[in-house]
């Protein structure tokens, strides 16, 4: 069997002296798609992190396709083939929502350049009509596609979501999620947080939970599913 | 009124005048628009990598006498305006590339050492390179003539050209800025410098483009300023002070609101100077202040 495109290793990970990721493995092969769940606070967001390199941990690895990234630079790490959307957005507000694009723009690993500024356009004709206006003139809606399209304009391996539909209006979450699928149907791999459990269960190969730090369930969204006790105890539903 | 500041020993009738008036405007146009052209690297290298560069100054210092040298040598103003240009990317790639670099995550002291120790080293250079006398350089003769504006009144051809030079610098700073990707990413790394990194962006690039192209807008205006302040030790110092006023009130990291900033403290200080000498060394430390405690960010630096 082949090395997994991305994998964390029995991640330690600290804020200061706060024991906040405690012994974490998580894989993602290629093509894959895991749903990552857990109530606020409880450390998905620094997983994500770590794995990105923008938090590094006390112990543990990260690896892509096996070769181990720990401590890289995160534009290192992006520029294996791994696309984050962050929490919040992170869309850069002094600029366009052309230029927020195009600075992403540039080929995958193996050269291709499936995602194009145009392809982006028409996947979000919103965003075509606002191309002129600054990051901060955006809905949160339509700031959540382009931090989306962004990420794809990198023509990635992995797309990596963390509350990607979160405080949004139900019509573009829908939106949000259809997109999601595309992106599985692409055959990108993608890292999925979000509380929407009908959702990501529907769309997840796998999911796992964390709870205060601690991998306390993998499996298939059947699974999770199935034991009610579980989901109650770690998601609250 | 009678004011103490205009005590009449200072009162030089020939200023008075509408020519002494439009000369004044002129040189504040001049002066303004040389701060925007060390002020505007300040703040964007301030706004970029998070370093207040103390040694700016010098980097202005180091134009200048880069320029007496070459003209020195060459007799050719328009010789040493290139080099003191291309020698300001090399000089500031290689100072980002082999200093600066280390120290984006050090405690802000550090790098208040480091910039300050920059300025001895400098300066102690220049010393021994070239001694610490005063040098004039000359106009080049071309341009050593005035140019009459209205009846009786003539402005030098050589401050035109430092206009013209300044402004046709500060529309392609803009440009590049606004219009260009290197120019969207720098704003962007300014702004999020994390987001820039997850995206695969190489920051060491950006970091070294922005410190070289702010190190040869300093050196280029110290270029420029040679033939009109002539070249000594220090020269820098004072320039620093007042373009760190003109970063703070035109809002730190803002390459617009330097622009304005520096046209309006380069006319409060050359008419200060004319017209209320006493008063001009205190005005724009006290507009400072005022802009500090009005509006900290700045008036002109209204991003988001
Ligand atoms: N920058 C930080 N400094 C200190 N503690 C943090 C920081 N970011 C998050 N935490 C803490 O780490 C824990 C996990 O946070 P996070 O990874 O954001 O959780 P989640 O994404 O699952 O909501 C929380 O207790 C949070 O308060
Ligand atoms: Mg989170």
């Amino acid at each position: 069997m082949s090395a997994p495109l991305l994998a964390a290793d029995n991640l330690h990970t600290y804020y200061g002296e706060s024991h906040i990721l405690r012994g974490i493995s998580l894989t993602l092969a290629a093509g894959e798609t895991v749903g990552l769940m857990g109530r606020n606070g409880m450390g998905k967001t620094t997983l994500i992190r770590t794995m990105l390199g923008l938090v590094k941990p006390r112990s543990g690895r990260v690896t892509i396709d096996g070769a181990d990234v720990t401590g890289s630079d995160p534009f290192r790490i992006a520029q294996r083939g791994i696309a984050y959307v962050p929490e919040g957005r992170g869309i850069f507000a002094t600029l366009r929502t052309m230029e927020n694009l195009t600075i992403a723009e540039r080929p995958g690993l193996d050269g291709s350049r499936q995602w194009t500024v145009d392809r982006i356009l028409d996947l979000f004709p919103r965003l075509r009509e606002r191309q002129h206006n600054m990051g901060h003139q955006l809905s949160g809606g339509e700031q959540q596609m382009l931090a989306i399209g962004r990420a794809l304009l990198t023509n990635p391996r992995v797309l990596i979501l963390d509350e990607a539909t979160e405080g949004l209006a139900p019509l573009i979450r829908d939106e949000i999620w259809r997109t999601i699928r595309l992106v599985r149907d692409a055959g990108i791999a993608t890292l999925v947080v979000d509380k929407t459990v009908s959702e990501v269960t529907a769309v997840a190969d796998r999911v796992v939970v964390l709870v205060k730090g601690e991998l306390v369930f993998a499996g298939t969204p059947a699974a999770l599913l199935a034991n009610q006790l579980l989901m109650q105890r770690t998601l609250g539903v | 009124m009678r004011n103490d500041a205009w005590g009449e020993g200072n009162l030089r009738p020939r200023l008075m005048t509408i020519s002494g008036l439009l000369a004044q405007c002129l040189n504040s146009l001049q002066y303004g628009l040389l701060l925007f052209l060390i002020s505007s690297g300040l703040t964007l290298i301030f706004g970029v990598l998070g370093v207040i560069n103390l040694a700016h100054g010098s980097l202005y210092m180091i134009g200048a006498y880069a320029t007496f040298v070459v003209v020195r040598a060459t007799g050719s103003l328009w010789i040493a305006l290139p080099v003191a240009m291309l020698g300001g990317i090399l000089l500031g790639g290689l100072l980002e590339r082999y200093l600066f670099r280390h120290f984006y995550k050090r405690e802000h002291l550090d790098q208040v050492l480091l910039t300050f120790a920059l300025i001895l080293l400098f300066e102690e250079s220049r010393s021994l390179l070239v001694g610490n006398d005063f040098y004039s350089v000359p106009i080049p003769t071309a341009l050593d003539f005035s140019i009459p504006i209205v009846e009786g009144f003539s402005y030098a051809a050589y401050r035109f050209v430092v206009i013209g030079v300044c402004l046709v610098l500060a529309a392609a700073l803009f440009v590049w800025i606004e219009r260009t990707k290197m120019g969207a990413i720098i704003r962007a790394a300014a702004e999020k410098p994390e987001m820039v990194d997850a995206l695969g962006i190489d920051p060491r690039r950006v970091h070294m483009t922005v410190f070289a192209v702010g190190t040869a807008l300093a050196l280029t205006a110290g270029a420029l300023n040679a033939p009109l302040s002539s070249v000594y030790p220090n020269m820098g110092d004072g320039l620093l002070i007042i373009s760190f006023v003109v970063v703070v009130i035109g809002g730190l990291g803002s390459i617009s609101g330097a622009f304005w900033s520096a046209l309006l403290i380069g006319t409060i200080d050359t008419m200060g100077k004319a017209y209320a000498p006493k008063l001009s060394g205190l005005a724009i430390y006290l507009l400072m202040a005022i802009v500090l405690l009005w509006r900290p960010t700045g008036l002109f630096g209204q991003r988001t």
